[in-house]
């Protein structure tokens, strides 16, 4: 496994740059206290300052340092996107395995159901769950679970209607092996490289969502991700104004964050692998 | 009679939604110790009748008698084990992201058998599939390699009657030869009866004893091909 | 018209035992020749190799003369003016190759559109034309057609009629005959029958199939050639003691199985013949020296027995 990871990370090099981006972002997540060089709540004095040798990105209007903020946000928006990918995954991946593995009236009412969720545009239903449920990563997490695992869904059990015709899982009906166990040694596995995309995808989702609403002023006002920043520079006159140091930094963040989630996805596909026998 | 299977229709909706009969008045009946042949080409219906006799698919219409008692689709856990299929696409009967031995292990297990290495060896040794093999995943053996354990490994289960859907059409002439073969000499030791289909009138006839030819849905025994 | 000298294709130096060794061919002018063989015996490979499709991970030396040029030291951009115009290759897959958007008139006609400089209502005025060859009827019908609405055999054949659109003069075809049933097997032979004048080589596991299609035989084993021969030869008279077994395998001739199991691909005797451990008329030699690949009068064959 490992081998073959770092076999891909030599020879793809879409997956290597999604790699190193995510790498990047990681342990900026991870180290934040010992990169940020001040408290990103902390009020330093002059507000509105310009980049320095103080300040790598300047001061916002309250006087905290956008740089610290930057890097603590990085936890807030990663965790977010992560937490309600896997969560997106989990939901979306079990309702397409079901309908696709049993087909019949299951699958019916499930079809019925994404179709209907993907009908609905996501956003403003986001913005109007995050309005009813409490503020706070809880809630957000929920509110986007609840809008976007119908893609999911939709792709895994495509790929489960495709699987459960092939000889090895119907031999194994006729072996009279049970559905639990049919369904989890052979079908997860045959469909987790499917499955692993989608969450990587959902990633990049999750954290567009959660900026958008923190950028709308409905992510939580304690904790500071890039999308707060964001909209505290925006409503605050910092693009106005023309402080590109305090609104352009978060936008590169995010950009870079999804764009290292989607190329992660590109494992296995490069073109070495055409030719078997 | 060990199998019986009388009056089988069955229509599909294709997925334009158009209805195709694949069955119209389907007759077939195998005995034990019987190597029958199903012979017709493709698109006539004969693969349907396979997985109905199998207990894969209900029929619209029709009866299946085992052994002489009448049985409903699915099959119940008595006579689930005994009756199996050999499928024409070896290389995917087996789970890719398994390793030959872990798939092997299973009809073990069902079984309630000690699945010891030892144990799986020695039962593999006259199917050609030796140490060498099993630590392999199914991408790594070939065609012939995967239908000769396909077979060792359902035979485990001690069937009494096996669908073999063109078991050999994929493979290279000598693998074939060498599949039938086992499969004759399972036949001579076990009693087991076959129903083989296939669209290889040489073939059907070299290995069956007696024949039913189907054509648009209707099958009708005959005496030679 | 096509000359393949030892030809020779490894997927990684470390390896001892190539996908494809030294291997030799000349196709005459309008000649057709069956390559048989079983999956993973090479052959596959070495019409990849001879038409330069292999990845670049893939060590090829040797050379294929197409009428004097060496395909091998051609550049890509050079290849691409080759592929399809003088040389042709019809993959395998039953017709899978065939793009599922496009009418199959289309698809036929565009090697017209691309080497010839043929307008479009041309191109598929043509392909008619080359329908026609294979005699199919209501070929009209049939160029409208996408490839979805078309059965297997048909698909195939439609993949061969692109493979001779541009009046390509050497054809690969790569296991024509994969998955089809025996009448749509018989319409695909028919259809190589129907060519004239151009030279094919095919590669298959179904010997009979070899057997309608070749006026040569050539078999390949682990990825070595074994014999080498006119279709009437071969089938009279096979060499190699694998030939034979192949032969005695068939149905049509009493389906005997007289050799052991194939060992796995990467796991040949390496030192001597590569079908020792299964030949029933081994000797010490062959386990210790490769076999040369003999000519008997004209009847080639890789094989300790035909030594002098």
């Amino acid at each position: 496994m490992i081998k073959n990871i770092w076999k891909e990370f030599r020879k793809n090099r879409a997956f290597r740059l999604g790699v190193i981006l995510l790498l990047f972002f990681i342990s900026m997540a991870v180290l934040a206290p010992v990169i940020a060089p001040y408290d990103p709540e902390a009020l330093l004095g002059m507000p509105n300052q310009r980049p320095s040798a103080a300040h790598w990105l300047g001061t916002n209007d309250i006087g905290q340092d956008i740089f610290s903020e930057l890097v603590y946000g990085s936890r807030i928006s990663l965790k977010v996107g992560i937490v309600a990918a896997l969560a997106v995954t989990t939901l979306g991946s079990t309702i397409g395995m079901v309908a696709g593995y049993y087909k019949g009236v299951v699958d019916k009412v499930f079809t019925v159901l994404t179709n209907v969720a993907m009908t609905i545009p996501s956003l403003p239903l986001t913005i109007l769950l995050v309005g009813f449920l409490k503020t706070g990563m809880l809630g957000m997490v929920v509110a986007i679970c609840i809008t976007a695992w119908a893609g999911t869904a939709r792709v895994v059990r495509a790929k489960v209607l495709q699987i459960r015709e092939l000889p090895y899982i119907q031999i194994e009906k006729l072996m009279g092996v049970s559905d639990f166990k049919v369904l989890f040694k052979h079908i997860v596995p045959n469909i987790a490289d499917i499955v692993m995309t989608r969450c990587a995808l959902s990633v990049g989702g999750a954290m567009m969502t959660e900026t958008s609403l923190s950028f709308l002023g409905l992510g939580s006002f304690t904790q500071k991700s890039w999308g707060n920043i964001l909209h505290f520079a925006f409503y605050r006159n910092g693009v106005i104004n023309n402080m590109w140091w305090w609104y352009l930094p978060p936008i590169l963040c995010i950009s870079g964050c999804m764009l290292g989630f989607v190329l992660v996805t590109h494992y296995g596909r490069s073109r070495s692998q055409l030719i078997k026998g | 009679m060990l199998i019986e299977a009388k009056g089988l229709k069955k229509t599909y909706k294709n997925n334009k939604g158009v209805r195709i009969e694949a069955l119209r008045n389907a007759n077939v009946a195998v005995r034990e110790n019987e190597c029958v042949g199903l012979f017709g080409s493709s698109g006539s219906g004969k693969s349907t009748i396979g997985q109905i006799m199998v207990g894969l698919l209900p029929p619209d219409e029709g009866s299946i008698s085992y052994r002489g008692k009448s049985v409903k689709i699915p099959y119940g856990k008595g006579i689930r084990r005994e009756i199996q299929m050999l499928y024409q696409h070896p290389e995917v009967s087996f789970n890719p992201k398994l390793t030959l031995l872990r798939s092997l292990i299973e009809p073990y297990q069902l079984m309630g058998i000690d699945p010891s290495r030892e144990r799986i060896l020695e039962d593999n040794y006259r199917f050609g599939i030796y140490a060498e093999h099993l630590e392999r995943y199914p991408g790594e053996l070939s065609g012939g390699e995967l239908q000769r354990a396909a077979l060792a490994r359902i035979l485990v289960l001690k069937p009494r009657f096996i669908v073999l859907d063109e078991p050999t059409s994929m493979l290279d002439a000598i693998s074939q030869a060498q599949v039938v073969q086992i499969l004759r000499e399972i036949q001579k030791e076990t009693g087991v009866g076959y129903l083989f289909i296939t669209h290889n009138k040489a073939l059907c006839q070299a290995f069956s004893s007696r024949f039913y030819r189907i054509r648009e849905g209707i099958t009708e025994e005959v005496s030679s091909l | 018209m096509l000359d393949i000298q030892n030809v020779s294709v490894k997927f990684s130096s470390a390896s001892e035992v190539g996908a494809v060794e030294d291997v030799s061919l000349t196709l005459q002018k309008g000649t057709k020749t069956a390559l048989i063989g079983e999956t993973g015996s090479g052959k596959s490979v070495l019409l990849l190799a001879v038409m330069k499709l292999l990845p670049a991970t893939a060590e090829i030396s040797g050379s294929v003369l197409l009428e004097g040029t060496d395909l091998l030291s051609l550049s890509e951009e050079e290849l691409e003016t080759i592929r399809g115009d003088r040389i042709s290759y019809i993959p395998q897959g039953g017709g899978n190759g065939l793009n599922p958007l496009m009418r199959i008139g289309m698809q036929i006609g565009e090697p017209l559109i691309d080497h010839r400089g043929y307008s479009k209502k041309k191109a598929i005025a043509q392909s008619v034309e080359l329908l026609r060859r294979f005699r199919l009827g209501k070929e009209e019908t049939w160029v409208r057609a996408y490839p979805h609405m078309l059965s297997g055999g048909m698909r195939q054949r439609a993949m061969i009629a692109m493979g001779i659109a541009a009046g390509s003069r050497v054809i690969l075809a790569d296991e024509p005959t994969k998955g089809l049933d025996q009448d749509r097997i018989q319409g695909v032979a028919e259809c190589f029958q129907y060519l004239q004048g151009e030279t094919l080589l095919c590669v298959t596991h179904d010997v009979n199939f070899a057997a309608s299609v070749g006026e040569y035989i050539s078999v390949m084993y682990a990825a070595q050639q074994l014999e080498y021969a006119k279709k009437e030869a071969f089938f009279e008279h096979p060499l190699h003691p694998y030939s034979r077994a192949i032969l005695d395998a068939m149905p049509e001739r009493g389906l005997k199985s007289n050799i052991g199991f194939a060992p796995p691909h990467d796991a040949y005797s390496v030192k001597g013949c590569r079908f020792s451990d299964r030949c029933p008329y081994k000797n010490k030699l062959c386990d210790e020296k490769k076999p040369p690949f003999i000519d008997v009068k004209g009847h080639k064959v890789r094989c300790w027995q035909y030594a002098d």
